[in-house]
This record gives structure tokens, C-alpha cells and sequence, in this order.
């Protein structure tokens, strides 16, 4: 029998198009909350501005603190310091975390501040119409690069693990049950830890990439999943082209 | 009796301890009851580049807080002499160190050589203490402040490490500032 | 109201944050800048002692988003920059404007525009302050002219800031800020604390002083707080006409129309005067000098400095302009006030502008004085 999750819920639908992935990790993210039992009067969440920053707000009932673009490092690195009983969780999208946002999120995993920073990674701008983010891989067709993106994209899970983030792990939306896993070790783990969740935007990205049909999207998006054993036989450009699934705890 | 306000102005270079002469000037005379204002100009760079303190002293609230024609003028540097000498009160006093500065007749205000950076070397080991030798010799020729109130703002502003060659530094300068009193002319 | 105590000798940036200490701040994040470094230095090393948290972010825009974080666990939070870290804070203005977050800047202003010159003054930032972050907001600016002024002004800052749930600056000059002078801290002063009262609306309309309670998080109010337009629980509301209207009149109002309470000014010889001064932060000291001096030659000249810039002082400059027939506004910018002064009054208006670095000194206060008298 499966819990309903109704009471981590402000409003009754999110604002998320059809197919969109940001509204699985809302749900991964609330049973990840619920199962660990965090008293909800500690919770904070924290975001930026985009699409998946309206993951928390306004859908999550606790404190929520909707920032401004590329700030919500920053402003949730302020409210843990200030009142370090909370649970301190910032959700993002891959240009607020990465593009805009990239000096606080790698000066946070430096810092190893207790949070847990889950970015949702639909590769691309979408709340502002499919532009190129830090995460767009090379060729994929924007509204700012017509002919396919140039250059390449940040692997991020590696960039906060060099940074010092303590915990860093990658999985696509479609892998819920240990999505949900890595966001309760994510939590539990003292100091900086980062959960990368690949959430397709049929929208903007499945639109400009012949990928219109939202399960053609989700195919295409697990065919490109790949374990770290497996990666480890590819070149750094082709690892760069797959998406590195697991927990990318090293030490 | 003094006629207060009095303006102070310490000249040097950047690393040269101008600007703490300048604060425990203006401590010392707020410990001795008095208004005090310092105030300093300094460039972007800590080493190197003229640096000046000022500090004005008085009975009463001071309105405006900058110096404008100090009637006692410290300097450690010969740019230090340049920019100032001639802005100084001819009825003040201008000590300066002879190994860093020529005086010339811009100055029209009494001239007071000080062996500071010498006896900074000989006695303590170490020239930056000159800054210090050099306010003790100017407060000992004009005797407007007690010198106990003075090691208590050294006591209070100097860092620990520095605070007994720092003492010394004061010691000896106000013995040398003592031996040859300032005295208006005329008076 | 308050009681002094102990006399001491202080730079303006010490002051600053003593008086900030004294307000009960207990969270301090910054980033490095010229000539406000000695506000951060000295609670890098006071705050941890007393519980407070103390933290150097990678930047401004970092600095003032965690400040904002920070008073929204209920904490009494700052930062301090100057002009170049003050332009990347006009993000974090305008959130601390619309969320209603009371949060101090204290900005000791040097000579602009970008880096100009680290160590040289100005008080080029004060329209800034006011309209440099996009849409409309109304901060609350207040502008020391001693060191006392950097003590007591800071902890006036933090009182206003919490009484109304806005940011709040101090807009120093770099002379207040390095000068060093004779203080007296306080023994005991009226503390204002925010109403952290969970149950009614955290961004309602209906108090009559347009202030409504502001929970922190941890109290159990799931707050939902964003900058985008919201309605008086926090949800967004982005498309309606008459939610924004109304947030953005209310932010707006709930400081304006508190002018009387907020706006201090400090007069001198002004009973008589047919020609006056007006004049904030350093600029004061020096019209004091020139004031004084041609007042010894029995000339009727006065003085109307501002001690608040924002909300401008609009009655007390309406009834200068009045009562003389003159007013000259010394400003070390390119004249920043003296529209404001020119708005509100029918005399004539005469303004003295210097942009070299440098204080304006008595003299050339005096000087224009003389002019404008014969
Ligand atoms: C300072 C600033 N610049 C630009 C924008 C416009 N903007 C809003 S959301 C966004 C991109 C968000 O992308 P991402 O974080 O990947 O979230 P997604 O919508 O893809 O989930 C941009 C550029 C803004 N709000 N603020
Ligand atoms: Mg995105």
C-alpha cells in the first residue's frame, strides 16, 4: 500500500507542463521527507528562479524561500548559519544552480555548509523558451543555438565533488525508487551534499531535438544512462554525450 | 595656557606606522579629557606612498574635523616635508628625521632634527620604531599631554607583540624631545 | 531613552559596529571592499564571541542573499560595502524591498563611478540607494556625520529596519568612516524587535501601518516567501493587475507615509537665518565651520542638515524654503540632492558640487555663502 502524500501539498496541481520531469522529483522529494520523518517546523526549502524552483513553492506546505536567479546557495547558506536546527534543502533548475548561480554553488560545496542542493537538470532554460543552459550538450538545437550548442557542458556531479561537495549522486526521474534513496542519504549526509536529477522538458528541449513525443523523450533519455563501471571504457567526450548514473561519494 | 584647538599632522610613507601615531595621539587626548578627531589620507597600496595622519585637540566640540594648518609637524619622509613643511604654522614646530629628510626654507616654522631611524637601529633593532621615537620627541619638546596618558593609548592600540619596543621607542624619543623644549618665539 | 557611558576614541567604522552589536545584530556577511573593511574585521572577531554568526561570502550579491536568509530565521542581520559592492546588491535590494526583510547595509561611500578611487571620498551613492534597483521601493537611508553619528545612526538603522520590515542603510562617507574621534557608547537603549506573530498574514495589507508580523522560519508558519508579486500568504500571483498595484503601493506607502517618524534633521541657527545650508553626512562638518564663522560676523546664515536622506525630509525642507531665500546644497557628487531640495521649494536654490576625491572644506562653503549673501 503506498502512503498518500497529500500533506506535504499546499495546492491541489503544480503549474508543470504535460511530461515535464520536474513533477516527479516534487513527488520523489516529498517521500524522501516523508520517510525520514524531519519534523516539518525544520524543514526549509530554498530556490532560485525558473521552472524547477517553483518545485517547492508554492507546492510544498513548509517554509519556502523563493529567491531570485542563481542566488539560492547564498540565501539558504545565510538561514542554515543563522539557525542550524533546520534541514536546509535548496531545489533548482541546471541554469540557476550552474549558469547564473555557479560561483555560490561551488563555493557552497567548498564551504561543506549542512544542505542538500538537488538540482533538476532538463538541460535547458525552460521557464524562459528552450535557450542554451551550462548543461546543454553539444548539438542539441536551442531558441540561442538554432544549429546545435558548441560547447560542452558541465558535468556538475564532478564539479561540486571537486569543489568538496561530501555527497554527490546522478539519477534520471525515471529511476524514482533510488532517485528517493539518494535524496534521503543526500539529507542525512552532514555537510554539502548535491543530487542531480535528469527531468526531461518535453517543451523546450523534446521540441527542438525531434524528440516531440514524451515517451520518445524518456527513451531517449534512459538510453543514454549509463553506470560509472561502464563509463569508465569511454573517452571524456564520450562520457560528456551519456548521462553517468550513481553516487559519486569517492572518499 | 594652551590655546586649544591644537592640529597635529604626521608625514611619512606607507609602512611607516604614520597612521597609528596619528590614533594614539588622538586616544591619548581623549584619556586626558579632551576632543579629539584624527583623521588620515593613504593610498591603495600598504607599502610605499605618502601617508599623513592628522589630529586635532581641543577643549571643546570640534566642528570640522580636518586639519588645515597644523602647528606641529612629524615627518619621516621627504616627499612628507615637501607636501607640508610649508603649510605648517610659523609659530610651530616641525621635527623631522635626518636620515630620511633635507629640510630647505619652504619651512617657516621651527626645525627640530631628530636622529629617530638611528636610534631606532641602535636601541630597539628595528627602524619602523622610528614612528614612535619620533612622536615621543615631538610630545616631549611641546609637553601639552602627559605621557602617562600616552602609554596608556600605546598600551591600549599597540599589539602585544610590538608593545614593549614600542614603549621603549616612546621612552626614548620623549627623553631626546625633553633635553630641547619647544618654545614659542617671542615667549 | 538612553544613557551614555563610556568615552572613547573610535575610527567610524569601529563605531558602525559597536552600534550594530549594541542593535543586537547577530549575523554578519560581507565581502571585502575599501573603505569598509574595518566594520567586517571587527565583528569577524566580536560576533563568534557572542553567539552571532560572522561569514565571508564569494561576493556582494552572496553577501546581502545570505544576510536576507538570515533575517528570515529571525535574526537582526547586515553587511557593509562600498560603491562597487553596492551595485551588485541592488539584486538583493529589491528582494529585500518585496519580501519586506529588515536587513542593514551600512555603505561607506568612496569616489565613483566603478572602482574611481578605493581610498578617496564621495557620496555618490545615495540615488543609488534609493532607485538603483529596478521598480519601486523606498529603503530607509540615514547619513552620519561623526563618529558618534556611525554608533548611533547604525543601531537607528537596525530599530527602523525591524519597526518596518525594510532594508535599511547608513550611506557613510569615507571621512566618517576612517575618521577617528571621541564617542560615547551607550548603557542602555530602546531595542525594537520585530512581531514574529504566527497566525496572520505575513505580507497582509490590512495593519494600519502597513507593517504586517513577520514569523521566522522555523516558527511553524510554512511561510511561503518570493520575490515575484505575491498576495498576503505569499502565493504568487504574477498576472493580476491589483495584487501588484497594491503590494508594490503598500511597500511603498508603509514608508513614505511614516515620514514624520522616520525623518530626523538637525537645524542650526536657522531661527533667523535669510540664507541656509543644506547639507548631510560630512559636508555637515564643514558647513558647521562656515556657518560658525561668518555667524561671527553677524551674517544670517543657517544650517538644515539631513540626518535622514530616505524618506527624504520633505516637511522640514518645505518649511526651510519658507523661511529663507536662499538654500545652498554642497554635495561631494555632481548634485545628487539638490533636485530633491529644488522639487519642494520656491527660493532660490544654489548647489556646490566637488568630485575630486576630496572633502569639500569650510572655506568654500563660506566662500559661496559670501557670494550668495552680497
Ligand atoms: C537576473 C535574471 N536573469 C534572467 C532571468 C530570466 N530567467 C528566468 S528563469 C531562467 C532560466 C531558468 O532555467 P533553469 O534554472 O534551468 O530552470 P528550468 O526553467 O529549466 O527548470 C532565466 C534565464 C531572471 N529571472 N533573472
Ligand atoms: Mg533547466
Amino acid at each position: 500500500m503506498t502512503r498518500s502524500m497529500e500533506h506535504w501539498l499546499r495546492v491541489p496541481h503544480t503549474a508543470f507542463c504535460p511530461g515535464c520531469g520536474h513533477g516527479i522529483l516534487l513527488g520523489a522529494l516529498v517521500r524522501a521527507v516523508d520517510e525520514l520523518a524531519i519534523e516539518r517546523k525544520n524543514l526549509l526549502f530554498v530556490s532560485g528562479i525558473g521552472c524547477a524552483a517553483w518545485i517547492p513553492s508554492p507546492n510544498i506546505e513548509v517554509d519556502t524561500l523563493h529567491t531570485v536567479h542563481g542566488r539560492a546557495v547564498a540565501y539558504a547558506t545565510g538561514a542554515k548559519l543563522a539557525n542550524p536546527k533546520l534541514t536546509v534543502i535548496v531545489v533548482s533548475g541546471d541554469g540557476d544552480l550552474s549558469s547564473i548561480g555557479g560561483n555560490h554553488l561551488i563555493h557552497g560545496a567548498r564551504r561543506n555548509i549542512d544542505m542538500t542542493v538537488i538540482c533538476a537538470n532538463n538541460q535547458i532554460y525552460g521557464m524562459t523558451g528552450g535557450q542554451t543552459a551550462s548543461t546543454t550538450p553539444v548539438g542539441a538545437c536551442t531558441a540561442t543555438d538554432p544549429e546545435g550548442s558548441q560547447y560542452r557542458p558541465f558535468d556538475l556531479c564532478a564539479l561540486v565533488n571537486a569543489a568538496g561537495a561530501a555527497y554527490a549522486a546522478r539519477w534520471p526521474v525515471s529511476a524514482p525508487r533510488r532517485l528517493i534513496a539518494s535524496l534521503k542519504t543526500a539529507i542525512q549526509t552532514e555537510g554539502f551534499s548535491f543530487v542531480e536529477a535528469i527531468s526531461p522538458c518535453p517543451t523546450q528541449f523534446g521540441r527542438r531535438n525531434r524528440l516531440d513525443d514524451v515517451t520518445a523523450l524518456y527513451d531517449q533519455m534512459q538510453s543514454l544512462c549509463i553506470t560509472r563501471q561502464e563509463a569508465e571504457t569511454l573517452s571524456k567526450q564520450q562520457r560528456l554525450e551519456r548521462f553517468v548514473i550513481g553516487e559519486f561519494n569517492d572518499d | 595656557m594652551t590655546e586649544w584647538p591644537v592640529e597635529f599632522r604626521f608625514g611619512g610613507l606607507g609602512g611607516q606606522g604614520v597612521v597609528t601615531l596619528g590614533a594614539v595621539l588622538a586616544d591619548a587626548g581623549a584619556r586626558a579629557g579632551l576632543e579629539a578627531a584624527a583623521s588620515q589620507s593613504y593610498g591603495s597600496s600598504a607599502r610605499g606612498g605618502a601617508t599623513r595622519a592628522d589630529v586635532i585637540l581641543s577643549d571643546d566640540a570640534i566642528d570640522f574635523p580636518h586639519v588645515h594648518r597644523p602647528r606641529f609637524l612629524a615627518i619621516l619622509a621627504q616627499e612628507a616635508f615637501e607636501s607640508y613643511a610649508a603649510e605648517t604654522d610659523p609659530e610651530g614646530l616641525i621635527c623631522y628625521d635626518g636620515f630620511f629628510v633635507k629640510p630647505d626654507d619652504r619651512a617657516r616654522a621651527q626645525l627640530r632634527s631628530v636622529p629617530a631611524t638611528e636610534i631606532a637601529v641602535r636601541e630597539i633593532g628595528n627602524k619602523v620604531a622610528a614612528n614612535f621615537i619620533m612622536l615621543g620627541a615631538m610630545l616631549g619638546a611641546i609637553d601639552l599631554i602627559d605621557p602617562e596618558r600616552m602609554q596608556e593609548a600605546i598600551r591600549h592600540l599597540v599589539r602585544e607583540r610590538f608593545l614593549q619596543a614600542n614603549l621603549k621607542a616612546f621612552g626614548l624619543g620623549l627623553d631626546l624631545g625633553r633635553a630641547l623644549p619647544f618654545a614659542k618665539e617671542g615667549s | 531613552m538612553s544613557t551614555k557611558s563610556e568615552r572613547l576614541i573610535l575610527m567610524g567604522n569601529q563605531a558602525a559596529a559597536e552600534g550594530a552589536l549594541k542593535a543586537g545584530c547577530s549575523f554578519y556577511a560581507g565581502y571585502p571592499i575599501t573603505p569598509s573593511s574595518e566594520i567586517m574585521e571587527m565583528l569577524a572577531r566580536r560576533l563568534p564571541k557572542q553567539g552571532g554568526v560572522f561569514i565571508q561570502m564569494e561576493d556582494e550579491l552572496a553577501s546581502l542573499a545570505a544576510v536576507i536568509g538570515a533575517a528570515w530565521t529571525g535574526a537582526k542581520a547586515m553587511t557593509a560595502t562600498s560603491g562597487p559592492g553596492l551595485s551588485l546588491m541592488m539584486e538583493g535590494l529589491g528582494y529585500a524591498a518585496i519580501t519586506e526583510t529588515p536587513c542593514v547595509i551600512i555603505d561607506i561611500q568612496r569616489a565613483g563611478p566603478a572602482t574611481g578611487q578605493a581610498t578617496r571620498v564621495g557620496s555618490g551613492d545615495l540615488l543609488q540607494a534609493r532607485y538603483g534597483s529596478h521598480g519601486d521601493y523606498c529603503p530607509i537611508a540615514l547619513s552620519p556625520w561623526s563618529v558618534q553619528e556611525m554608533y548611533d545612526l547604525t543601531i537607528r538603522a537596525f530599530n527602523l529596519s525591524e519597526r518596518f520590515r525594510v532594508p535599511a542603510f547608513v550611506l557613510a562617507e569615507e571621512a566618517v568612516g576612517h575618521l577617528r574621534e571621541t564617542v560615547r557608547l551607550h548603557d542602555e537603549i530602546a531595542l525594537v524587535e520585530r512581531n514574529r506573530e504566527v497566525g496572520p498574514p505575513p505580507f497582509g495589507h490590512d495593519q494600519q501601518d502597513g507593517v504586517p508580523p513577520m514569523p521566522a522560519f522555523g516558527d511553524g508558519a510554512n511561510l511561503m516567501v518570493t520575490g515575484s508579486t505575491h498576495d498576503e500568504w505569499g502565493y504568487r500571483k504574477v498576472e493580476s493587475p491589483e495584487q501588484h498595484a497594491r503590494l508594490v503601493e503598500r511597500i511603498n506607502r508603509k514608508v513614505l507615509d511614516h515620514e514624520a517618524e522616520i525623518a530626523e534633521v538637525d537645524a542650526h541657527f536657522l531661527d533667523d537665518a535669510q540664507v541656509a545650508v543644506v547639507t548631510y553626512g560630512f559636508c555637515g562638518r564643514s558647513a558647521l565651520a562656515a556657518v560658525k564663522a561668518l555667524r561671527a560676523q553677524n551674517l544670517r546664515v543657517g544650517m538644515l542638515r539631513l540626518k535622514t536622506i530616505w524618506p527624504f525630509p520633505d516637511q522640514a525642507v518645505r518649511a526651510l524654503g519658507k523661511s529663507v531665500r536662499h538654500i545652498l546644497v554642497p554635495e561631494m557628487n555632481l548634485g545628487q540632492l539638490v533636485g530633491q531640495v529644488r522639487e519642494r521649494v520656491r527660493c532660490e536654490v544654489t548647489q556646490l558640487n566637488q568630485v575630486n576625491g576630496e572633502v569639500i572644506v569650510p572655506a568654500d562653503i563660506e566662500a559661496r555663502l559670501r557670494e550668495i549673501i552680497s
